[in-house]
């Protein structure tokens, strides 16, 4: 019976802390001074936003010549980055919806910090396509609008489903992350000291006065956005497969693209969880609400989705031999031998073989070696969407025209400066925002069931 | 606690294996009569009905592992059911004989005439040709009776010691089963089914035939757990609140199901590729096109708007009626992908069909049912029985 | 209205220790036949809309609706567009191909319901509102964070102020006041 342990359900949070703990612990990032090193990170975020916004003003004034586009190469750093910040975005709403769905409780410690970082992953998403298009202010043309020369979009283009998808998930997610900060924002304006505080954390909170009809409506509420964002956040990356996938490229036209995109999408998405919640937990004493086995369970997933993606990539290997397509087959041997195989051995390692050492108990519970695993991860995604949209164009169909694709000064910047957008947001967030859902943490908390020390 | 019978005694346990296992002999008899009339026909309509217990047993085992993988508690109740289909994996084996003896009316990639003078088959024989493909039946095979004779008799052990490291055990076995399990069904399907149309691919196949398993594995297990129920067992593990959670996940993994047959079709619609666009063209044709039609709307749009319901779930006899309705859709589904091959011009019905359903489907209820009876109906000792009973859906 | 109810008496109001004491207080309240009896919670506590006596939400309904507006909304966008206001021969593709239809259809589904569900939500509960009687309660402050309160509103038919008093002194309430519009 030793090993009775193990199969019984691990505690949550660390035992013995009331309900008005979660709320201090919580609370304190945001009522405390701001710590030195805040100010630090922002500025370092901030500059690097401003070289985003250079690189934009200098592309729109230059145009895309700026880039390192090529003929057969017409798809660069531009939709790289944004298949890898809209996979990024993905974390936030599975661990927001699906694992809600699934009563994984573990996921309410997690939920606020992963939804913030994916409305902030698809804010730096949606500029790619905006500027990818060249003339960006002429961007209004993606969507239905009535105009005076009758021109409607074509609704049997890929790219234009994006439209519809990218923007339905970035509102869907931004209605479902502001849906449960109601609450949490009405802790802190009860807590407030200083009237402005009370003023502009009120305004947010609507009103809330957590009247049990109000709970009702809104669990209510909240259930159907997570049963909506299920299969929206399968949607959105399948959408996303489709840009590729409906063409005839070798390398891009293979049916398993969509579930393996979704598969990849919540796999980095994961990998950034952790990087950033293994920072935050240290650095703001979160260490009681967000306990190592909740680090371990992202780790299983992520360990679940690595495998996944590999899957994957055995497969189109396998079916560009099967298909004995040669087209098919070249692209395939292309990538792993031909000229860009850096890239793809890059994306192995760090997307197939790193995260497989987390089979090994010892390393998934190490801070350390999760937080070095998950930024190989973040690399690896990366790479994966520059495989697989690089190395597939260069050598096309006619090899008259074959040509190698190396990123300009700008490109880089870009993609730098892109970090930078996404770090001045989610600074602003841990310093204004709870980043732990206090209402749900407490929900899950033995004490918060009314049959709660009531001999059975 | 009110404690039923753990024991399935009575006309379950001894009088209806033994119909089960006559309804079975005389469809085989019918089986051998239609097999001299036409042996084409009969091997294809075999291979249906084996690709439905097929699907069936590795969805149920894929239960069992996924249960153990992620440390379920709601689904104890229904464990020992899911665990005895999967056992049933080596009738399967045995099952899979005539399909051996099949293989030159079935795949016409075995015959050597056709691959000298076609191109694309000549670059596929390293992996289609008979020899490899028997050694690789024999891996898949090994690898689904391995897998469910050990996770089936841990948890059977598990009965009489109540020792949680049986479960333990169970829980770090799931995790490289499971990855054997994704790896076996991929390229079962793709020897079984994918590879009757020789020159059509996709990368997806796997997963869908994924998909559909478990549906129909949870669809049968559900179904099941009502039969037993309205017999009177169960009733101490299994409340309406469990039947509202395996509802959920069978209307999920039906959403599932819709998706990966709908961007599957839809990939290889838009692109028009010849060698890929083939294998829809052929399954659109005459009246298939109907039943293309009939496996949208049934196995999808109909369950997904009745089955959203929390109430329809909740609904026992409607949850029943849904449950045998998904059986009868998957039955459809692997019909329509398999039969085009044989029926070029449009789907028609005929005796030996029957006559295989009869014969496989009667002895796979034979067998599952004397299985059954040998083991009490849920896992009486598992640590995580408790946690199951006392779960509520709020 | 009771007679002895003042006329701007939004109601009396306690404290309780913890989830297991005011569910049994509004089981309690429930029970004596009280309907417009409210419970202001840290967080949702699960039972508690059988022990009030509630009827189940009926938010889903509106998000049906929603969405199959949404959804229509799709498809007739979609079909108008492509086969009558701009034409476009696109990879030989006929002019309503359907299959292309879907994903948009299928987004604006999700985003119409979504949106039903938050302001649909929000109008049920007749948020925002920054101003609320039960604000005035002394301690109140707490209710978001830790506190329980619950409520029996003067507008409930067998209010009666003393009575409501005593029987929350019964329950072993704290803080009980009575709380002026």
């Amino acid at each position: 019976m030793q090993n009775e342990s193990t199969v019984q359900r691990p505690h949550l949070i660390t035992p013995g802390i009331n309900f008005k703990e979660v709320s201090d612990i919580v609370c304190k990032p945001v009522e405390d001074k701001t710590p030195k090193w805040w100010f630090i990170a922002f500025t370092g975020a901030v500059s690097l936003l401003l070289l985003l916004l250079s690189m934009l003003s200098y592309l729109i004034w230059e145009g895309v010549g700026v880039w390192g586009l090529n003929n057969p190469v017409a798809w660069g750093f531009d939709i790289v980055n944004f298949v890898f910040w809209v996979g990024i975005g993905h974390a936030g709403t599975l661990i927001s919806a699906i694992l809600f769905l699934f009563k994984q409780k573990w996921r309410m410690s997690i939920n606020r910090f992963a939804e913030a970082m994916t409305i902030f992953a698809v804010i730096c998403a949606l500029v790619f396509p905006g500027i990818h298009v060249g003339r960006a202010w002429l961007d209004f043309y993606l969507f239905p609008i009535p105009n005076q020369m009758a021109m409607w979009p074509n609704f049997r283009s890929p790219l234009l489903w994006d439209v519809f998808a990218v923007s339905t998930y970035f509102s869907v997610s931004l209605l479902f992350w502001f849906v449960g900060l109601i609450p949490d924002l009405a802790v802190i304006r009860d807590r407030a000291k200083t009237k402005t505080k009370k003023m502009v954390y009120g305004i947010f909170a609507l009103g809330w006065r957590g009247a049990n009809r109000h709970w009702q409506n809104y669990e209510k509420a909240y259930l159907l956005l997570a049963a909506l964002a299920t299969p929206l956040v399968l949607s959105v990356h399948s959408i996303v497969s489709f840009d590729f996938a409906v063409s005839q490229l070798p390398g891009w036209h293979t049916t398993i693209f969509p579930p393996y995109f979704v598969a990849g999408a919540i796999f980095s998405g994961f990998a950034m969880v952790v990087t950033l919640m293994v920072l935050a937990r240290e650095l703001f004493g979160l260490k009681d609400l967000i306990t190592l086995h909740h680090l371990e369970c992202m780790n299983r997933i992520i360990l679940a989705t690595g495998t996944m993606v590999g899957y994957a990539y055995a497969m189109e290997f396998f079916t560009a031999w099967y298909s004995g397509n040669q087209y098919e087959a070249f692209a395939f041997v292309n990538r792993a031998f031909g000229p860009y195989a850096w890239a793809y051995w890059i994306m192995i390692s760090c997307n197939v073989i790193s995260p497989q050492l987390f089979w090994s108990k010892r390393i998934r519970t190490s801070i350390p070696l999760m937080f070095i695993i998950s930024i190989f991860v973040n690399i690896g995604m990366w790479f994966e969407r520059f495989v697989i949209t690089v190395t597939s164009l260069h050598a096309d169909f006619l090899p008259s025209s074959w040509a190698y694709y190396s990123p300009t000064w700008v490109d880089l910047c870009t993609l730098a400066g892109s970090f930078g957008l996404f770090f001045t947001l989610f600074l602003l967030f841990l310093k204004f925002l709870p980043m732990i859902a206090i209402s749900e943490v407490k929900g899950v908390m033995p004490e918060a069931n009314p049959h709660h020390g009531e001999a059975h | 606690m009110k404690v039923t019978n753990t024991r399935l005694t009575g006309f379950l346990a001894t009088t209806f294996p033994k119909i089960a296992f006559g309804i079975g002999i005389l469809g085989a008899a019918f089986l051998a009569f239609f097999f001299k009339q036409d042996p084409h026909h009969f091997y294809f309509a075999y291979l249906t009905v084996f690709m439905i217990f097929l699907t069936l047993t590795l969805g149920s085992l894929f239960f069992v592992l996924i249960q153990h993988l992620v440390r379920a508690g709601w689904s104890i109740g229904f464990k020992r059911i899911a665990e005895t289909l999967m056992s049933n994996s080596g009738l399967m084996a045995l099952l899979f004989i005539p399909i051996i003896f099949g293989i030159p009316h079935l795949y016409h990639w075995s015959n050597a005439a056709e691959v000298a003078k076609d191109p694309l088959l000549n670059s596929k024989h390293a992996f289609l040709n008979i020899p490899f493909f028997k050694v690789r039946a024999l891996f898949y095979f090994g690898i689904w009776i391995t897998l469910s004779r050990v996770f089936y008799k841990k948890s059977t052990e598990q009965d009489s010691s109540g020792d949680p490291e049986n479960t333990v055990k169970m829980q770090k076995y799931s995790t490289f089963g499971i990855l054997l399990f994704a790896l076996s069904i991929t390229f079962a399907c793709i020897d079984w089914v994918m590879s009757l149309t020789p020159h059509w691919y996709s990368t997806m196949i796997g997963v869908y035939f994924f998909a559909g398993s478990v549906v129909v594995a949870l669809s049968t297990i559900s179904c099941i757990a009502q039969i037993l129920r309205s017999q009177g067992y169960l009733k101490e593990v299994l409340t309406v609140e469990h039947f509202h959670e395996i509802g959920k996940l069978l209307y999920g993994f039906n959403v599932f199901w819709a998706y990966i047959a709908f961007s599957q079709y839809f990939l290889i619609w838009y692109a028009n590729i010849p060698e890929e666009i083939a294998f829809y063209l052929e399954h659109f044709k005459g009246t298939w096109n109907t039943v293309a039609i009939f496996l949208v709307l049934g196995h999808f749009v109909g369950p997904f708007i009745l089955f959203m319901s929390r109430h329809a779930k909740r609904n026992l006899p409607f949850h029943f009626a849904i449950t045998l309705w998904f059986i009868f859709m998957q039955m459809v589904d692997m019909y329509w992908f398999v039969m085009p091959n044989f029926n070029i011009n449009g789907f028609h019905i005929g005796g030996v069909e029957l006559a295989a359903l009869s014969c496989i489907g009667g002895l796979y209820l034979g067998t599952f049912f004397t299985r059954l009876s040998k083991q009490a109906l849920y896992p009486i000792q598992d640590p995580r029985i408790s946690e199951s009973i006392h779960l509520e859906n709020l | 209205m009771s007679k002895n109810t003042q006329h701007n008496v939004h109601g009396v109001m306690a404290e309780f220790k913890g989830p297991r004491e005011i569910m049994q207080a509004a089981e309690h309240f429930r029970d004596a036949g009280y309907k417009d009896f409210e419970v202001y919670t840290p967080f949702p506590v699960h039972g508690m809309d059988r022990a009030m006596g509630l009827k189940p939400s009926k938010l889903a309904w509106f998000v049906l609706c929603g969405g199959a507006t949404g959804l229509a909304f799709g498809l007739t966008l979609q079909t108008w567009v492509a086969t009558s206001a701009y034409k476009l021969t696109i990879s030989g593709k006929p002019f309503f191909s359907y299959q292309a239809f879907v994903p948009v259809c299928f987004e604006l589904m999700v985003l119409f319901s979504a949106f039903t569900a938050v302001f649909g939500m929000l109008i049920m509960n007749g948020l925002p509102r920054w101003y609320h009687s039960v604000f005035k309660h002394s301690t109140f402050h707490k209710a978001s964070s830790h506190g329980f309160f619950l409520c029996i509103e003067a507008r409930d038919k067998k209010f009666d102020q003393q009575a409501s008093i005593d029987l929350l002194q019964g329950l072993g309430a704290t803080n009980i006041e009575v709380v002026e519009d």
